[in-house]
């Protein structure tokens, strides 16, 4: 099974001053930014859109306004400047949306049409193993992992609901989700193997 | 316990990305640029914390995706030896009888994954056209009005409509020179617009655009739904538009409506779904409709886990209503300042059992009763 692609760096420019026009400098601290930066604004923005295809637009915009700015000014003011704009450009799209919508858009887009069915089954089966690891959770991990992530309670209201401080609440999610990835990574293996 | 000496172990780190990520989900827009995102990237920069609040925000991302459970039983939870120690996978090995227990297979998810593919199908023909889609973004200052539990508020807007908000609602007011734009993000609210042609009203909500025509009405948006009520008026309801533009001027075009408007007057109803299904225009009371701006919440024949929807926007505790329960219909008024005496009543009208938990209250289908010989 294949896990999610990382996320691809935008075009930014090398070192080639010329060709780009940017003065070294300026192409560095560019560099340096999508290299430190890049992938965890999608992570991040991911977790707030629910989407990592999303998540990648917003931060190819982003960069591509810092990119167009005339006075860039220190790599520290870059990176903070393209955090805010992603920030920005996300809030309009936090709505959440229609889940096949948001499955659709984790597929390959129209030009690999063939590998579309090939991930439609891997997800499927994702999902599968998934529910079936769910199915095994010890109970109190399992009311724990409903009540947060399938009821949407904070986990302030799950330890008051099952009596147990807050830091507990997060263990038992934690070992449950800890339990669904190992499941996952397992069936992986096996895939591998084959 | 002392907190240093567990940071090597990998469960905790799980137990940090767990809260990392409800925190991210949590945080107010202004504290993501500031101190929590940057708190959070010191954190992410960690190469293995990294990897598993991935592993944490792929499984998580699926929510939706999951089959809706009943609350494990008193005697499950009872009987549980399970101490969080170990990981779950060893500790299944070494208790193997606990996995032998058979859940159903997930057949709901399985539908929902082809109507996915239907819609991939879709989104990958309208890829094709050399534009970008941008979500219904506006650029100048917008502002959020939220209100908590049970809190009702009235906001005036600068051009003199008026918006009551209900129980647990935020929507996002934006106003540029060719437009007012309002999201409503979650709740209900019932608006009064000062008609203006040059500047339209326009109201989101899910998936679909809700238009003034000079008028006064009410949106309720569901997990899965939304319900528009004219009080006065007319509305125009549209599915849901995304901008376009244009990748050469980079200006707006003007995007081609899926389907024509519909046009709401009057004491009339509409709801339509997050599946692009659109219900029928149904007759309403304005009144009923009302009642919730004075504390009385009223409902015709609705599922009730949309009426426990609405009814938690106005209740201290959590309620949490089963699937199968949630199928039931309730017609009735509910008083918003006595929730829990209704909550206990439904056992009395209904198959159901009424579970008080510490933060929520639970409400169960009765098991099937022993018929007495």
């Amino acid at each position: 099974m294949r896990r999610e692609s990382t996320p691809e760096q935008p075009g930014l420019p090398d070192n080639s001053a010329d060709a780009s026009g940017l003065e070294p400098e300026r192409s560095e601290a560019l560099a340096e930014i999508s290299r430190n930066h890049y992938a965890a604004l999608v992570r991040f923005l991911s977790v707030r859109t629910g989407s990592v295809e999303d998540a990648e637009e917003i931060v190819q915009e982003a960069f591509a306004k810092m990119l167009a700015l005339d006075r860039p000014g220190t790599i520290s003011f870059l990176a903070s400047y393209v955090w805010r704009v992603a920030v920005n450009l996300a809030i309009d799209r936090r709505r959440q949306r229609k889940l096949q919508d948001q499955y659709a858009r984790s597929l390959p887009q129209a030009e690999t049409r063939e590998f579309s069915a090939e991930s439609t089954v891997e997800a499927r089966e994702r999902l599968a193993i998934v529910e079936r690891a769910i199915g095994n959770l010890p109970a109190r991990c399992l009311e724990a992992f409903m009540l947060h992530v399938l009821n949407g309670l904070t986990f302030n209201e799950v330890s008051r609901e099952m009596g147990i401080s807050g830091r507990m609440a997060q263990k038992h999610l934690a070992r449950a989700l800890e339990y669904l990835q190992s499941c996952l990574d397992s069936a992986d293996q096996i895939g591998s193997a084959r | 316990v002392n907190d240093r000496d567990e940071e090597s172990r990998p469960i905790d780190r799980w137990a940090e990305a767990v809260g990392w990520y409800s925190t991210l989900r949590a945080a107010d827009e202004k504290d993501l640029t500031s101190t929590v995102g940057r708190a959070w990237q010191d954190w992410y920069a960690d190469a293995q914390n990294r990897r598993v609040f991935d592993d944490v925000s792929r499984l998580l991302a699926g929510r939706d995706l999951y089959r809706r459970r009943s609350r494990p039983r008193k005697a499950e939870l009872a009987q549980d030896r399970y101490d969080l120690s170990i990981p779950i996978a060893q500790w299944l090995g070494a208790n193997p009888k606990h996995e032998t227990k058979k859940r159903r297979s997930p057949a709901r998810g399985w539908w929902w994954l082809f109507g996915g593919f239907a819609t991939a199908i879709l989104l990958m023909v309208v890829t094709l056209s050399p534009l970008r889609f941008r979500s219904n973004g506006v650029q100048g200052d917008s502002i959020i009005y939220k209100t908590e539990v049970g809190g009702l508020k009235e906001v005036h807007l600068q051009d003199g409509s008026r918006i009551t908000l209900g129980g647990r609602t935020k929507l996002l007011v934006a106003f540029s020179g060719q437009r007012r734009s309002i999201n409503l993000i979650d709740g209900q609210a019932w608006f009064r617009v000062v008609h203006d042609t040059a500047r339209p009203f326009i109201v989101t909500a899910g998936d679909g655009t809700i238009k003034d025509v000079g008028t006064a009405f009410l949106v309720t948006r569901d997990s899965d739904r939304v319900i528009v009520t004219v009080t006065e008026g007319v509305v125009e309801v549209s599915a849901r538009q995304r901008l376009l533009i244009s990748p050469a001027t980079d200006q707006e075009l003007t995007p081609r409506p899926v389907r024509a408007p519909i046009r709401i007057s009057r004491s009339e109803q509409l709801a339509f779904g997050d599946n692009g299904a659109f219900g029928s225009i149904m007759p309403t009371d304005t009144r009923d409709a009302t009642t919730w701006t004075r504390g009385r919440l009223t409902f015709d024949d609705q599922p009730l886990r949309y009426v426990i929807e609405t009814v938690d926007r106005y209740s201290s505790r959590r309620i949490v209503v089963d699937p199968a329960a949630g199928a039931l219909r309730f017609s009735g008024i509910v008083f918003a300042d006595d929730i829990s005496e209704w909550v206990q009543s439904l056992a009395a009208i209904f198959p159901v059992t009424v579970v008080q938990g510490g933060a929520v209250v639970w409400i169960e289908m009765r098991p099937p009763s022993v018929v007495s010989r």
